[in-house]
């Protein structure tokens, strides 16, 4: 028999952290799709400088805000694949110009003449300026004005319902570029984990794109793929609050809010599956320290106070209260993946959590890297345990694990059904 | 050659200290204990024959694996799909005795350790096991035979040895 000690993932040892992590593949803004948003960042802010434009010579920084900033895009839709990608433009502008005239400028700006290639795409909003493409994704992009004297680009940020008297408009003090940067120190990169994160992104890439040729290629940059643990977290928290809030009405619990709770808590964990019932139970107890004092949760920018990151959500103590349930049962199921069941409890759960297809997907990959070897006779498994080893081959980023690892002799399974 | 009880026991111990001896004889050994092939720990039990074969000083083994705990159960999908790849345990219908090899081959013979078998093919049934129920499908290989060779050979074993 051949014995060995063979590389098996260490950050992977648990089936619930295979399956945790190609579900956050699965709803995650892919490579390509990161690519094509960069791209489109790069061309919008050359429309908005075009010499005809009204903001010619008025962008002083155009950069990405939000889960774009912090890596953490996830689909908006249950059932589509459309993203919502945020953007700044830092405007040069007279400091007290007004929210409507710096709205309508903007949207001016990207609209342009009748015929134009963003006339039909792009939709006035509150506080920014949507530009809505053919596959799905959409650009937000939101125009904000330095404060003189202040911290790095901390900024006025604009708040006006159009068709509405321009008096009604407001300015808020925010600063999401110090967000995001406070936001990515604080994430470790586990080594092992990052790259093995990185391997299946581009591995499920590859199997997704196999044949399409990318009509709008761009410069390689920085994968997006390489992730701290706590960021997939993040995006399965995102995921997870998208099915709940999917059939209610009103606000859900802003991706902001959830960053900042997320990044208050690291925790260092030595798997996904820890790291996510870690975060869980800090949210709720955050959540609970507030509900307990009779108060609605008030969280600020880390990076400028008056960034109030809670200003929309929870409207009321109603909206917590729904919260906290959400945040219970959300401890409980975790827990129970942790402390391990069945597959099709396993999957049960994660469906509930996360959704039909991304599980789906998930689980018939996981059937398949461990059936494809056993059908073959490749089978390994750890002695002691008998843990089924998944094949090192389609996971990069191993270490050597200090169980013993084995080769399975080949073999046939035999006989009947039973009928009880 | 056909290995002795003590040296499975042996090996056993080696290579799956958790799969403890509950019963030894001359005739019979029998280990029990946990694996946990993905997240779920099964509790099983391996029962090993020692049986005399047709020349002198020849004999066979023969191995019987069973789950103890938690029960075999059918998909909550589809209940009416009976569980794949299980012999009729004639002595404990609750508890059928899983099909891990083709019989009349050489993939299981007297010659092998059940540590390098028998338990790792467990281990292998379960992770499909549990795959089959959570997506209809047996991941492994095998033919699920409806003629009644192999379940002759489960109740030859019958006549054989003595209940547990």
């Amino acid at each position: 028999m051949t014995t060995a000690t063979l590389p098996v993932t260490q950050v992977l040892a648990k089936t619930v952290d295979v399956l945790l992590a190609d579900v956050a593949i699965r709803v995650q803004l892919s490579p390509t799709a990161y690519d094509k948003a960069v791209a489109r960042h790069e061309a919008i802010k050359r429309w908005i400088e075009r010499a005809k434009s009204p903001l010619n010579g008025c962008v002083e920084h155009f950069y990405p805000q939000g889960s774009m900033a912090t890596r953490s895009t996830i689909a908006s839709k249950l059932r589509t694949d459309e993203f919502d990608i945020d953007i700044v433009a830092a405007l040069l502008l007279a400091a007290d110009t007004p929210a409507a005239a710096v709205l309508d400028l903007l949207c001016e700006a990207i609209r342009a003449e009748p015929g134009s290639r963003y006339y039909d795409m792009a939709e006035r909003r509150t506080r920014c300026i949507t530009v809505h493409y053919a596959d799905g994704m959409h650009l937000d992009v939101t125009p904000l004005l330095r404060r003189p004297a202040t911290p790095e680009r901390e900024s006025w940020l604009f708040h006006h319902r159009e068709r509405t008297s321009p008096e009604l408009g407001e300015r808020l003090i925010a600063n999401p570029y110090g967000f995001a940067a406070w936001f990515n120190e604080r994430m470790p990169l586990d080594h092992d984990f990052v790259q093995m994160y990185e391997a299946r992104s581009l591995a499920y890439e590859r199997t997704v794109l196999a044949g399409l040729v990318d009509d709008d290629p761009v410069p390689p940059q920085e994968h997006p793929g390489r992730k701290s643990m706590a960021v997939i977290v993040l995006q399965l928290l995102k995921r997870w609050r998208n099915v709940q809030y999917d059939l209610r009405t009103g606000r859900r619990p802003p991706s902001i809010l959830m960053s900042k709770l997320v990044a208050d808590n690291v925790g260092h964990a030595a798997t996904l599956s820890q790291e996510l019932l870690h975060q869980s139970r800090q949210m709720l107890a955050a959540f609970r320290h507030w509900q307990a004092a009779g108060q609605r949760i008030q969280v600020a920018n880390p990076c400028c106070a008056a960034d109030v990151l809670t200003d929309r959500w929870p409207a009321s103590m109603s909206d917590q209260s729904q919260f906290i349930k959400d945040l219970s049962a959300l401890v409980k199921d975790v827990q129970r993946l942790v402390e391990g069941c069945l597959l099709d409890e396993m999957k049960e759960i994660l469906i509930n959590l996360f959704g039909e297809e991304p599980t789906g997907a998930a689980v018939d990959a996981y059937a398949e890297r461990i059936g494809e070897p056993i059908r073959a006779g490749r089978g390994r498994h750890e002695t002691g345990s008998g843990r089924i080893v998944v094949p090192a081959a389609s996971v990069a980023g191993v270490v050597a694990s200090p169980t013993p690892v084995r080769a399975t002799p080949p073999h046939r399974f035999h006989g009947d059904s039973w009928e009880r | 050659m056909s290995l002795s009880i003590p040296r499975q026991v042996e090996r056993m111990q080696d290579d799956w200290p958790h799969l403890e001896v509950v019963e030894q004889t001359r005739q019979l050994v029998r280990w029990e204990g946990p694996l946990r092939p993905h997240s779920q720990r099964h509790d099983i039990r391996i029962s090993l024959y020692r049986e005399r074969g047709s020349g002198r000083g020849n004999y066979r083994l023969i191995p019987e694996v069973i789950v103890m705990n938690p029960a075999l159960r059918r998909r909550r999908d589809d209940p009416n799909d009976p569980i794949p790849h299980l012999y009729r345990n004639w002595r404990d219908p609750d508890h059928p005795m899983l099909c891990l090899y083709r019989p009349n081959t050489r993939e299981w013979h007297a010659g092998r350790y059940v540590a390098g078998t028998i338990v790792p093919w467990t281990s292998e049934w379960l992770a499909c096991y549990e795959i089959w129920l959570a997506t209809g499908r047996w991941p492994g290989a095998g033919n699920v035979r409806r003629d009644v060779s192999c379940l002759t050979t489960g109740a030859s074993l019958r006549g054989v040895h003595p209940a547990p």
